[in-house]
């Protein structure tokens, strides 16, 4: 059974549809990305299924039970930051932890989690949060979401405002937690860091759902790309395209030939040399979320 | 119930700091009585809790209008309301709090009041420092109850808006020119008779009640009815007003 399922859920604010009939389901221990542009109905999705919002149609369940706008006790069992971290300007994280701790019978040890999310050191120890920088605010803004032995964590934008380092720590940790069978949906902006980081991804739309995928299964969808500039980038495509190539010229003054069976950087070495064109650049593009992304939200505004 | 007061009451402490408002209002009435007011006039101060009345009113609006703006302000509105807890027992709990706050700084300015009766007498002798203690603690009483009326209007007006200021200053003009309203709202009443039942006058009336049969039959006349008929349309409009205010904050979409 999964641990979160949102079934035909549909939003309107007046006449404009902020989710039209979104559904997908969260499993324990997967690292779910939530993806889209903005506008897109991310926040409004975490924020139905958090009991902040009323929806128009459709169900979301939670640990097997109903999310209602104004009573839901499996909610005991969430840990979120949508947004923003929400934090008491005058507490120290200490006093964060204490009071967000108080809402679970069973809550995580606190200075543990402290010491696990970074904020046990001298930069916090009684210093007011009001005096925190943004990704201070973060990092406990992750461990408020994380205090109550979530069995699920929704976090809007995790990684904003952190350091390379801190991105890093972030990133264990939520892994480490994932192994241990709590489920994360993460949205963000870093598609880097959400490739690294996803288990399945889900791409939201002007307020539908529009894929859901493995992360594997989704970037094998797109292929490599060798990019190359010769000599005469003109002469280059059509050699590519006699040959049966699938070929573009490329924004930057290159050529762009999909990576296919047979297709690699050497035959394009050799077809180059073929054509008595001088190589200047040759390089294979990996397969990344952001450009198959692009490729995926462009399809569907077409269609659309 | 229990964790939601603990949580309110943690945030009590180190964010609205309730206790800045109860030690001015210990401090004001010693200074006052003990260096301010003349022998005779003492015994009045004592009912105005050595001018700790006014501080208390501004703590009690402020109290209040914090409450439920900080939340909106900070953004904790969302885990506050993304619990396990209901909406009720959220703005229960939260109603619960600013009455108690209430309660300590009044206490805070009746004891402050009699820490400085007693360092004037110390100073000045026992003449004119008699304190009739039923009326006194009558009057306190009274405060209480017609608080709950501000109370009222403050956090609508603080649900509504979500500004701070906003609820703050109604709440101040509320506490400090009911009684100006209310005398605009009695000029008005020969206009329209049922504006005499109007929230404002029925708080300003019951707000000077003692008990005493002058002030009774007083109310009797203007209102022609019983007293307790009075009564009862203030916990009535108490009622609405609460009510209407859940059903705003229940409402919102955070």
């Amino acid at each position: 059974m999964s641990l979160l399922e949102l079934r035909h859920l549909s939003k309107h604010f007046g006449s404009y549809k902020a989710l039209d009939n979104v559904s997908f389901s969260v499993e324990p221990g997967r690292i779910v990305g939530l993806i889209g542009p903005n506008g897109a109905g991310k926040s409004t999705a975490m924020r139905a299924m958090t009991g902040l919002m009323r929806f128009d149609s459709g169900e979301v369940t939670f640990d097997g039970q109903a999310v209602k706008f104004s009573k839901t006790k499996a909610l005991a069992k969430m840990g979120n930051l949508i947004e923003y971290p929400a934090i008491y300007p005058n507490f120290t994280a200490e006093d964060h932890m204490k009071y967000y701790a108080m809402d679970s019978k069973d809550p995580e040890d606190i200075h543990e989690l402290m010491k696990l999310t970074g904020i046990d050191g001298d930069n916090f120890g009684k210093r007011k949060a009001k005096n925190f920088s943004l990704g201070m605010k973060q990092r406990l803004g992750i461990a408020i979401a994380l205090v109550r032995k979530p069995k699920l964590v929704i976090l809007d934008e995790p990684m904003n405002g952190l350091d390379p380092q801190s991105v890093r720590e972030i990133r264990a940790l939520i892994q480490k937690l994932a192994g241990q069978g709590i489920a994360f949906l993460i949205s963000s902006h870093l598609l880097d860091e959400l490739q690294r980081l996803a288990d399945d991804v889900v791409i939201i739309n002007k307020g539908k759902i529009i894929r859901r995928a493995t992360m594997a299964e989704f970037l094998s969808e797109d292929k490599a790309q060798i990019k190359v500039k010769t000599s005469d980038n003109h002469a280059m495509v059509k050699a590519a395209e006699a040959a049966g190539w699938q070929v573009a010229m490329g924004s930057e003054d290159d050529v762009l030939i999909t990576a296919e069976e047979g297709v690699n950087a050497q035959a394009v070495l050799a077809k180059a040399t073929e054509a008595n064109l001088e190589v200047q650049d040759i390089q294979t593009a990996t397969v990344n979320l952001e450009d198959h992304l692009m490729e995926v939200l462009s399809e569907n505004s077409t269609r659309a | 119930m229990l964790t939601l007061l603990k949580q309110e009451w943690m945030k009590a402490v180190k964010q609205n700091r309730f206790y800045i408002w109860a030690i001015l209002a210990f401090v004001t009435p010693i200074v006052v009585l003990t260096w301010l007011v003349p022998a005779d006039s003492q015994q009045a101060g004592y009912y105005s809790l050595g001018g700790a009345g006014l501080i208390v009113a501004i703590s009690a609006s402020v109290i209040s209008a914090l409450t439920f703006t900080q939340e909106f302000n900070y953004g904790t509105i969302r885990p506050l309301l993304s619990r396990q807890y209901s909406r009720l027992q959220v703005f229960v709990a939260k109603i619960i709090m600013i009455v108690f706050e209430y309660v300590l700084v009044l206490t805070s300015a009746v004891l402050g009041t009699l820490a400085g009766r007693l360092i004037f007498q110390m100073t000045n002798g026992t003449t004119e420092t008699e304190i009739q203690w039923q009326p006194f603690l009558f009057n306190q009483v009274m405060d209480v109850i017609m608080t709950l009326f501000f109370f009222a209007i403050v956090l609508m007006v603080s649900n509504l808006v979500k500004s701070t200021a906003a609820a703050v200053s109604i709440g101040i003009v509320l506490s400090v020119a009911t009684s100006i309203i209310a005398a605009i709202t009695t000029f008005l009443v020969q206009f329209w008779e049922p504006l005499r039942w109007n929230p404002l006058t029925v708080e300003a009336f019951l707000s000077q009640f003692n008990g005493q049969k002058v002030q009774n039959e007083y109310m009797m006349n203007y209102f022609g009815t019983d007293v307790w008929v009075v009564w009862a349309v203030y916990i009535f409009y108490l009622v609405v007003i609460y009510v209407l205010t859940y059903l705003i904050f229940r409402r919102r979409s955070v």
